[in-house]
């Protein structure tokens, strides 16, 4: 009978240096990793590179993990939204944040369909966010951050952070009204 | 059917209800990574397990050949004059040369003689035989050593003043258990009477034995290397100067090397990033303890002072709708250095019409200052002499400090006529700066010696550092450094 691993006991096996149990925390928590990637970058090509980078750090400061202060996911998704920060901050370094877009239109759109939308298609509308309105609705609204600690990361003003989160909010209702809504859903998909 | 609004709102919190807390991924098959994807990072692991273990025994070896050069340096007794012979009789002779350096007192014992001789040849031509009248009866406390015989060859002429000395080895506390010591420790240990006692006259030049007691002395005393035999033969300077330690000035000229890593330049490059070699001055103080005769180890330290230019482009959006009455709009930019970034504020001014927006690329040209401290340690090994000149060269490993830097935006200008630079100011200078690094030091040094006590010379070093300057993620600057100047030193 195959007994239940807690993480703890995984990790404990890492350190004595059981690959096995890597590849077991690997599977236990990769589905999770893979989905913070796909919201901060912009396709699944990158996501893919930024998550082998993320385990390569995890593996590197396993060390590191005190359980007494974090679950091992929320420590380790931490190592991931660090990774996927530093990645964006490597591939573009001067242009951080992107222009408004206008939005001038006003139509209405079916509430049902928004309570219908899967975790995969809510995911596609935040990788859809131009960069800097992603990174700082991501870190936000989802990963709890505040706007001096975003302001802190990015390097960017605290007054910054805020305009970003509010232009995102805007893209996302520009999302739904410049497009028949089932027709934005698709076009996130694409 | 709802609202615009209501529609955001409703998005939005659809978004953060459904992340927060996070949720189930069963059946979220999509979110699968590929499937050699943890090969990958296991093939990655496992490459930086061996690059680190290949780091570490570069080190190790490194190491073991620092430690193993330092310790045949501090006691490899060997001579290079051609040999010292000890012969009983032509029968036995005990070299010591590096093929056989030690010649214990039991092996002279074993002689049983008092026709001994002392040889000093040098390029296989013998210049001094003395015999050493060897006594056991009286112990090996003291060993009169009389020079009483001359030799010549095709070439060379020479003559002996004929002098006893005593080899007085009980002044060494180390040497009640003879038994235990080389022979040529044992003299090594020897007088310091011999160098007033005679000359050796050739035809081309008179040697003044202060100078065959000083090879003998040093050479016993120094350790050469093998590789520094060939200059050993004897040598010219007079060291009835010389002394143990000196205290040593230097100033002059360094040169800062960038050395950015191939993530950090990638990333830069599309911004027309550029940046100045680093320079400017140092001046250093140095204290020599003399080992032997050509080395000394030293420490040092070294004030200095670098400057250096970078610059790059840098896109901002002119929203004239977020412009002061003065049609004056200011920006935060991050600006790159080959430190690390920094954070700045840029007003622009706008004097023509433009529209709402406007993307203005604005070159931004900074100017850096850096103040470093420096603290070696180094060995300083002479390799040449002719007359008073010498050739050396260093090795050692020291220290940095960043002590200071400054930044200043020199000055910016935009793509567009119309938008002037207004005025600059820089809100926050570089972070994840190493302050503290290690480096290695090499160098060389040519020397002239115009009093017995004092000299005078230029050097070169070339240090590197082994940690980065600037480490921050995939992005790292390390620095080598150049330093030529000048010297004085005096000992004492």
């Amino acid at each position: 009978m195959q007994t239940y691993k807690t993480d703890i006991n995984l990790i404990n096996e890492i350190l004595k240096g059981n690959q096995t149990a890597f590849r077991d925390l690997y599977d236990r928590h990769s589905k999770g990793h893979m989905l913070t990637c796909l919201r901060y970058v912009k396709n699944r090509s990158e996501a893919e590179d930024v998550l082998q980078e993320s385990y390569i750090m995890i593996y590197k400061n396993l060390e590191k993990y005190d359980p007494s202060k974090a679950q091992f996911n929320t420590w380790s998704n931490r190592v991931v939204i660090n990774t996927c920060l530093m990645n964006l901050r490597k591939r573009n370094v001067f242009r951080d944040f992107d222009n408004i877009i206008d939005i001038s239109s006003k139509l209405t759109v079916n509430a049902d369909a928004i309570d219908n939308l899967s975790l995969q298609d809510l995911t596609n509308f935040i990788t859809n966010l131009p960069k800097g309105y992603r990174t700082v609705f991501n870190m936000y609204v989802i990963d709890g951050y505040k706007h001096s600690e975003i302001a802190e990361y990015l390097k960017i003003s605290v007054s910054t952070s805020k305009t970003q989160l509010m232009k995102a909010k805007q893209m996302l209702q520009g999302m739904i009204i410049s497009n028949d809504y089932s027709q934005s859903i698709n076009y996130v998909l694409i | 059917m709802i609202t615009l609004n209501q529609s955001t709102m409703s998005l939005y919190n659809k978004i953060k209800n459904t992340f927060n807390p996070p949720p189930s991924l069963k059946g979220e098959d999509w979110l699968l990574p590929s499937d050699d994807l943890f090969d990958s990072i296991e093939s990655s692991i496992q490459n930086d397990q061996k690059m680190k273990n290949r780091g570490i025994w570069v080190w190790l070896l490194s190491l073991l050949f620092i430690s193993g050069t330092l310790s045949y340096l501090l006691t490899n007794n060997n001579t290079n004059l051609g040999g010292i012979i000890l012969t009983n009789k032509g029968n036995t002779e005990y070299h010591t040369s590096s093929k056989s350096s030690v010649v214990n007192v039991n092996d002279i014992n074993k002689l049983n003689s008092k026709n001994l001789f002392f040889k000093v040849a040098s390029d296989n031509k013998e210049i001094v035989t003395s015999k050493i009248d060897y006594n056991v009866e009286k112990s090996i406390t003291s060993v009169p050593i009389p020079l009483i015989s001359s030799t010549s060859d095709k070439s060379t002429s020479v003559s002996v003043l004929e002098k006893s000395f005593n080899l007085n080895t009980r002044t060494d506390r180390r040497n009640r258990n003879l038994e235990s010591l080389d022979f040529t420790s044992v003299v090594g240990c020897k007088n310091s009477n011999i160098e007033e006692l005679v000359t050796i006259k050739t035809k081309r030049t008179s040697y003044n034995l202060t100078r065959i007691a000083g090879i003998n002395c040093s050479l016993f005393r120094e350790k050469v290397p093998p590789f520094f035999h060939e200059f050993s033969h004897l040598p010219k300077k007079d060291l009835s100067h010389a002394s143990e330690w000196r205290l040593k000035f230097s100033s002059g000229t360094s040169n800062w090397n960038f050395s950015l890593n191939n993530n950090y330049i990638t990333t830069l490059d599309p911004a027309d990033f550029r940046f100045s070699k680093g320079v400017g001055y140092f001046i250093e103080l140095s204290i020599e303890k003399m080992l032997s005769q050509r080395l000394s180890l030293g420490i040092s330290g070294l004030l200095e002072s670098s400057s250096f230019s970078s610059g790059h482009n840098s896109i901002v959006d002119y929203d004239i709708s977020n412009e002061t009455e003065d049609q004056l709009n200011q920006f935060d930019v991050i600006m790159a250095s080959p430190i690390g970034f920094l954070e700045s504020n840029i007003v622009v001014a706008r004097s023509t019409d433009a529209n709402e927006h406007t993307d203005l690329t604005i070159d931004l040209n900074n100017s850096h200052s850096i103040t470093n401290i420096d603290f070696g340690l180094y060995a300083q090994i002479e390799l040449l002499q002719y007359r008073n000149f010498s050739f050396g060269s260093q090795l050692g490993f020291g220290f940095n400090y960043l002590s200071n830097i400054s930044n200043s935006l020199d000055y910016f200008s935009t793509s567009e006529t119309g938008f002037i630079s207004h005025s600059s100011e820089i809100l926050k200078n570089q972070s994840h700066l190493n302050l503290l690094r290690s480096y290695i030091n090499f160098g060389i040094n040519l020397e002239y010696n115009f009093s017995g006590s004092t000299s005078f010379g230029v050097n070169h070093h070339f240090r590197q550092d082994f940690n980065p300057i600037y480490s921050d993620g995939d992005f790292n600057t390390l620095i080598s450094r150049q330093l030529s100047g000048f010297y004085v030193k005096k000992s004492f």
